[in-house]
Order: C-alpha cells, then structure tokens, then sequence
C-alpha cells in the first residue's frame, strides 16, 4: 500500500490553523500556554523517541504540567484539545503518571515510540486504570441510568438505587491504582514542593524586582526625556541668537561698506573733471601709432588661444554678472574690449554691452560682429557718463598696461560710475606664478608692471568698492608639474604651475 | 415576547440537549424576546422522582404566575411539556427512552411498568393539549406516531457554532467526527482503510466506550500511519479539521439527525454516508452532494479513492451541499418565526 501521508505533518497544520481561528466566544482554555518553563528541548532528533522521566515532570507546578508532558513526550506545544483531554482525566482523579501512560499509549505517542522512565513496576497500574477508567462505578451508574446497557443495563435497573450503589462497590476498586499512584507521586515531589515553592516564592520577588526596575526605569526615561527637551530648547535658542548675531554682523559691514564708499566719494570730488590721458603721445606719431597697432594685433593673433578658449575662459564670469541685480538694468562697458568675444557673450545672454578700445582697427572689427563699441581712451569715456549708470565694468588684460595714475582714476571712475550692487571685474597676468612675473609678463612689451593681488585689493577697497573677491585662473595643466606630494614639491608646483591669472571681483555697496 | 422555556437539568450530566437549548434560548434573546429558562432537575431514579416530578408539572399553571402575563411557553423535553399554558409549543427532543424504545416488557419491573403506563398516558394528553407540536427531526416525529399516534411537524435547526464553520483548501484526508460507539460504526471507515488506494489519511475525533476497540483495530491492521483516533478536540479543531478535509463521512446506523451532516454541508464538503444510515439520507443527495453507499468498507473506499482522484469535482460536491443547506432555510431566525407563529 502507497503511504506517502506524513499524518503528523498534516495534523500539525490543520492544529496550528485551529489554534489561529478567532472564537473570541470560546475562551482559550490554555492561558498558560505562553509561558515557558525552560528552553525547549534539542528537537534535531524530531521523531525519534520521547524519553521521559518521571520525576522531572512531577515537579512541574500543576498548570504547566501538561504543556511540559506535551514537549517531553511529544516534541511539540500542546494544542487546547489536547489539553482538556489530559485535563479531564486530572479533574476526574487520575495521577499524573497515568496521565502520562496514556500519553505515551495514545496514537501519536506510539507512532512517536514515546517511553516513560522511572515508573517501574507501577506502569501497570497505570495499564489496570487505564483499562478499567470506563468502568468507573460513576459512569457505569449514570449509563445505567441514560438507558443504555442492553440486557444487562435493563436487569441492573430492576435494582433499587441503594442497592444498585452496593452492586457498583467493586467497581470502586477501579480507583485504588490512582489513588497508590498519586500517593507515590506525592511521596516522591515533597522535596521538590519545597524547593517548587521556594522557586514560585523567588519567581514572585523577581517580578517585584523587575516591577520596580521599569518603574524605575520609566521615571528615569520621564527625567531624561525632559532634560532633552529643555536641552532642545536652549540649542534653538542659541541658534536663534546666532544667527540674529550673524545677521546683524552683516549689515554692520554692509554699512561700514557704504561708509567707507561714501569717504572714497568725497575724495573724488578734488580729482579734476580730465583724467589724465593713457598714452599722451604727441598727435603727429599718428602714422607711427597706426604702424604699432598693426603690429600688436599681428602679436596678439598670434599669441591668443582658439576663439572657444577665450570664450569658455570666459564664462567663469558670467554667472557672477548673472547674480548682479544692478547688471540686469544698466549696461556693461567693458574696456579694452578688442575683438569683443566678452561682449558677444554678454550680448547673447541678453545684456547691453558696450565696448570701448583704443584701437581703431579693433573698434572695427568688433564693429563687424554688430557690436556697440566706441573708439578712445577708456578712463575718459568712463568720466563722461554719470554717477551710478552702468551695471558693470569689466576690464581684461587692461590694467598692467596703465601708468598708476590713470589706473588710479581708472578706479575712481570705476566706483562713481556704477550702479549700487554694480560689479566690476578686472582681469591680469598673476605675478604669483614666478614663472609669469619673470618670463611670460615680458611677452607683452605694452605690459608696464605686474598687478598683485595684494595691490589691486587694496586700490579697489581705497576706491569704495566691497564684497571683494581674487579669483585665480588658468593654471599649468597638471601634466607640466613635477610628481609628488612632499611640501618641497608642493611649494615648487605652486609656485611655478600655479593659477597664471587672477581677477579682481568687486561691487559698489548698496547704501546702508 | 415573554416566552417561558422548560428543559430538564440533570446535574454534570451534558450532552447534545445543552447546546440544543442554548441554541434556542440565545435565537430568542437575539430576536429581542423577554425570556425565563424554566429547568427540571431530573434525577432517572428511583421512578417514583419520576411520578412526582411529573406529577408536579402536570399541576403547574404558567399563563399568569404571579400575576405576570406569560405570552409562550416552549417546551423541549418530558415532562416540561406538561406544564398548564394556553399557547404552549413543544418542540420534542425526545421522549422518555426507558419507556418508549428501550422498554423492554419481559423484564420491567412492576415499578417501570407503572411508570410506563402513567408517562404514556400523560405524554399522550399533554401534548395533545399542545397548541402546537413540533419534533427535533423526522425521526422523532415518526416514533411520535408510533407510540401515541400524535403528528408533529418537523423542525430542524442549525448546528451549534453553524456561522463559525467555514472551508478551506483540501487536505488529504476525510474526516468523521462522533463519539466513538458502535452505533456510529466508525469501525466501517476502518475497515474501508484497508481498501484504500490513493494516499488519504483519516482523522477520527470524539471518545466514547468503543475507543479501545477502535484503536485495537488500528493497531492490528497497522493503520497508525493513515488513521488517528484524535479524542475529544475542542472548537477551534474542530471547525479547522472540518474545513480542511477532502470529505466528511458520517455512517452510523438510523441516526435520529445527526448534526455531522449539516456541519459538513455548512463547511462545503461533501459527505460520505451510508443507505441505512437514517437522519443524514433527508440532506445528502446522492451524486450531488455526497455519495450514499452500501454500508460495505470497499465501496466506501472506492467512493474515498474516486473524491481523492477528482478533487475538483468534491469541492464542488461541497459547494453543491452548501447550497442545498442555504436552500433548506434552516436557521434560527426561521425556528423562532416557525415557533412563534404557531
């Protein structure tokens, strides 16, 4: 015959389905049944036989006693059904061994090949009960009474109930192997209800214990908890503080900027309405200055880099004019403009440029790609607009070509023709790369000195100008520098690969 | 409503009469009725407890108590419905067994034999001044006309926890609930294991004085691994081994009713029952919902192996049987309309 039926497993899904169902109307009749009086058993050997000894589960107290039997014997946690069984036989008067017995003999006992240790000779009593529990002289009684018993049932009650209860007394030898039984049990668990009520004595100070413990314990989390919060509260307020701080800081500076401005105005207003003009050179070396632009344009073509170069160089510039209020609404004069590869950036991002340049054949250029671009002396035609009317002025390359006093009145011109948050920009070969201040400056005869940072810094705060930035540009691909990280080599490649420009970033304060 | 319900109560002595009048008392709370249990403490000796306690019924006039309007009286068992009530309604578990079916004149005592004499005559006038007559089954109705040539109407009502039945995909194996004595003939379904081809376990549950020979036929046909003699299981099991299993089988011989054969019918499975087994043959429909054999363990096992080989068509058997519970209308609310109204 096919068996491939694994009762067990199939019993044991169908119980622990009927242990989930909702029947909040059929109480659960095994509240204890969480509780866990040891680990559970090594179950690797599942199926192999349960060997029990008795002794052990004598002294389990009276509630557990079933659902250590059920791990024992069975290797698994007792289901309710179960339990009321075993339970009932417990109410009815019958030992704990017997009860066990019939563990052990039940279906699932004898498939599991369950045994029973320590009861000797008194497993048959356990059998003698066993077998004759149907014959108890109570239920034999109420069969008799229900009607049932055949023959034998109706010649019994032809009997008088007096006498039927005589007639029934040899029945009540039926209960004598429970009765030894349990009298052997109670013998053999005295020790251990001593200790059993020591342990239950010590089970109840634990839980005080553990009671106060989390009561404690949760004051303790009350009082944290508080601190942390008045904790909170004070950060946030000395955040709030700091930045109220911080803001203040800043327009402090921002008016001390608008002061120092102001100063630098009032300065102004004793330089002369001329500006001292850039090359003053006599009218007739006109022919002469025409021979020597065209060569400086024959130079520059020269030495400047692809038009995209100039231009992608560029665009570092452009998100600051981007970020100038005042650039929107006021136009852009960038002087020295040249060829005008800045104004056509700015013209294609929608700013009005204007260029001014010394040389006509520039102007002329720059003119032919449609460009607003005046021919002359940069400074002068600075000092011929008025205060506060351009969003920008930008200047690249220009100022290391200009004797001090016209770079001096460049600046002047520069702070009194911008617009309030108007930005100026000046681009120049950066003498902190020795190689620049020594070598490539000098490419350029027109080049008078090298600007420092330090010193256009300067002139740009003495002029009123704020929010001062030096950005450093373009330097030595990382392939020209000599390898390593030691400090030696790290002073060389700055020092000789460094940044071969910089720029002077600065705006005119807004008034405070 | 003020309804008056009577029952007998025979102390620690349970059984299929509790959870029937729980049934009933808890359908009339829930129909919004004012009710009173009424119980009888019934003791089966001497037979003189008997004559009195039926005596005492007999004179007892429940129409107004104390002055109290009583609308119902509702009367289940003897001698309840002797009670004096101008609209009392019985609905008859069963009567008095040791004088009806397990009186046996050849040796009855002249005791008994008054006894029977007395109860015949009482049940035959008492329910005959019933306003009306109801049996808990075909059955009892029948051995109602037998023996005091009364007719009563049928009733049926649902098993206890009929709404908590429910079913669920098939396991391998049927399942026959019932107290494990002769009459229930589990040793059939035993038997029919032999016979068994295809891998279905079967679960017994219930206990009863035939446990041992059921499980020593187990243990001599080596049957461990297929049958399990489960006990008595509580609620959760067994609705959960009701809603699992393949088929239920239910076989015992001239079953009153039998509440196994709605509680598979409720749980959508098919039933396996056998010709001569009485109550169950009113609800199974052979081929529909169920299979009715000859009470013969090969042809069981043949109707097991051909559900196991067709497991589709056994759930839909159950189906089938589920909707012919819901055709019946057995419900308590249609047992307290019936009740009422009469």
């Amino acid at each position: 015959m096919p068996q491939p039926i694994d009762i067990n497993q199939l019993l044991g899904r169908v119980r622990a389905e009927a242990e989930s169902l909702d029947l909040p109307e059929y109480p659960h009749p095994t509240p204890t049944q969480n509780l866990t009086l040891h680990e559970e058993p090594d179950t690797s050997a599942r199926g192999a036989a349960g060997v029990a000894h008795i002794q052990s589960l004598l002294m389990a107290p009276r509630e557990l006693f079933l659902h250590e039997a059920y791990r024992s014997l069975f290797r698994r946690d007792a289901d309710s059904s179960g339990i009321s069984h075993y339970q009932g036989m417990l109410t009815e008067g019958h030992s704990r061994a017997e009860v066990l017995y019939a563990m052990a003999r039940s279906s699932e006992g004898r498939a599991l090949g369950v045994k029973i240790g320590g009861l000797g000779w008194r497993a048959l009593l356990c059998r003698w009960s066993l077998k004759f529990r149907k014959y108890s002289p109570d239920r034999i009684h109420s069969a008799l009474l229900a009607g049932r018993g055949g023959k034998l049932g109706m010649l019994a009650r032809l009997i008088p109930t007096r006498l039927l209860r005589l007639f029934l007394v040899p029945f009540r030898i039926n209960h004598l192997p429970g009765k030894w039984l349990r009298a052997w049990e109670n013998r053999l668990a005295a020790p251990f209800a001593i200790v059993g009520q020591w342990v239950l004595e010590q089970q109840k100070h634990s839980e005080k214990i553990i009671h106060a413990l989390k009561k404690h314990e949760e004051e303790r989390l009350g009082q944290l908890h508080a601190h942390k919060e008045h904790a909170s509260q004070t950060e946030n307020d000395l955040r709030q503080s700091i930045a109220t701080q911080a803001s203040r800081q800043h327009e402090l500076e921002k008016t001390l900027d608008w002061l120092r401005y102001s100063v630098s105005r009032q300065w102004h207003q004793a330089l002369g309405s001329t500006p001292p003009h850039m090359a003053a050179l006599p009218e007739t070396l006109t022919a002469e200055q025409e021979a020597l632009d065209a060569f400086y344009i024959a130079f520059e073509d020269a030495c400047r880099g692809s038009e995209a170069d100039i231009r992608e160089g560029l665009l570092v510039y452009l998100d600051r004019v981007r970020r100038s209020a005042a650039a929107q609404g006021h136009p852009i004069i960038d002087i020295g403009c040249g060829r005008g590869e800045w104004l056509r950036i700015l013209k294609d991002e929608g700013f009005m440029a204007r260029g001014v340049d010394q040389s006509a054949a520039m102007v002329e250029r720059a003119t032919a790609y449609g460009l607003d671009v005046e021919q002359g002396d940069a400074v002068a035609a600075l000092a011929r607009l008025p205060e506060a009317s351009v969003g920008g002025v930008t200047g690249f390359h220009i100022v290391e070509h200009l004797p001090f006093p016209v770079l001096f009145r460049l600046f002047a011109e520069v702070s009194r023709v911008l617009a309030p948050g108007g930005i100026a920009i000046f681009e120049t070969p950066n003498p902190e790369n020795v190689l620049v201040g020594s070598h490539t400056f000098y490419h350029d005869p027109t080049h008078r000195n090298p600007i420092t940072p330090t010193f256009i810094t300067f002139l740009a705060q003495y002029h009123g100008l704020a929010e001062i930035e030096i950005v450093r540009l373009h330097p030595y691909p990382e392939a020209a520098k000599v390898p390593g990280h030691d400090p030696l080599t790290e002073r060389v490649n700055g020092h000789l690969c460094g940044p071969q420009d910089f720029a002077l970033v600065a705006y005119r304060p807004r008034p405070a | 409503m003020k309804i008056l319900v009577t029952a007998n109560l025979a102390p620690f002595m349970t059984g299929g009469a509790e959870a029937h009048l729980e049934g009933l008392t808890h359908a009339l709370r829930v129909g919004g009725h004012d009710l009173e249990v009424l119980r009888l403490p019934f003791t089966f000796h001497p037979e003189a407890s008997i004559e009195r306690l039926m005596g005492f019924a007999g004179e007892l006039d429940m129409n107004r108590p104390n002055g109290q309007r009583v609308d119902r009286v509702i009367s289940l068992q003897f001698p309840g419905y002797g009670i004096h009530h101008d609209h009392h309604i019985v609905w008859l578990m069963h009567q008095h067994r040791v004088v009806y079916e397990l009186y046996d004149p050849a040796t009855a005592t002249p005791e008994l034999a008054q006894l029977r004499q007395s109860i015949h005559a009482y049940d035959t006038q008492a329910l005959r001044r019933a306003h009306a007559l109801f049996a808990n089954s075909g059955r009892v109705a029948e051995r109602l006309k037998q023996f005091n040539g009364l007719s009563a109407r049928p009733l049926y009502h649902p098993p206890p926890q009929a709404e908590q039945l429910y079913c669920a995909d098939a396991e391998d194996y049927v399942f026959f609930p019932s107290r494990l004595e002769r009459l229930k003939r589990q040793d059939l379904l035993i038997e029919a294991a032999r016979h068994l081809r295809s891998p279905v376990a079967i679960l017994l549950s219930g206990d009863g004085g035939q446990r041992d020979h059921y499980q020593g036929l187990i243990d001599r046909y080596r049957l461990h691994d297929r049958i399990r003699l489960l006990g008595r299981v509580d609620a959760r099991m067994k609705l959960a081994l009701y809603a699992r299993s393949l088929a239920v089988f239910f076989g015992p011989f001239d079953e009153d009713l039998g509440y196994v054969t709605l509680e598979a019918m409720l749980a959508s499975k098919p039933v396996l029952t056998c010709t001569d087994a009485g109550g169950p043959l009113e609800f199974v429909v052979d081929g529909e919902t169920g299979f009715i054999t000859e009470p013969a363990p090969e042809a069981i096992a043949e109707r097991i192996d051909w559900l196991h080989a067709h497991r589709a068509k056994a759930a839909d058997m159950g189906r089938a049987g589920r909707a012919r519970w819901e055709s019946l209308g057995i419900s308590w609310p249609h047992v307290v309309e019936q009740l009422l109204s009469a």
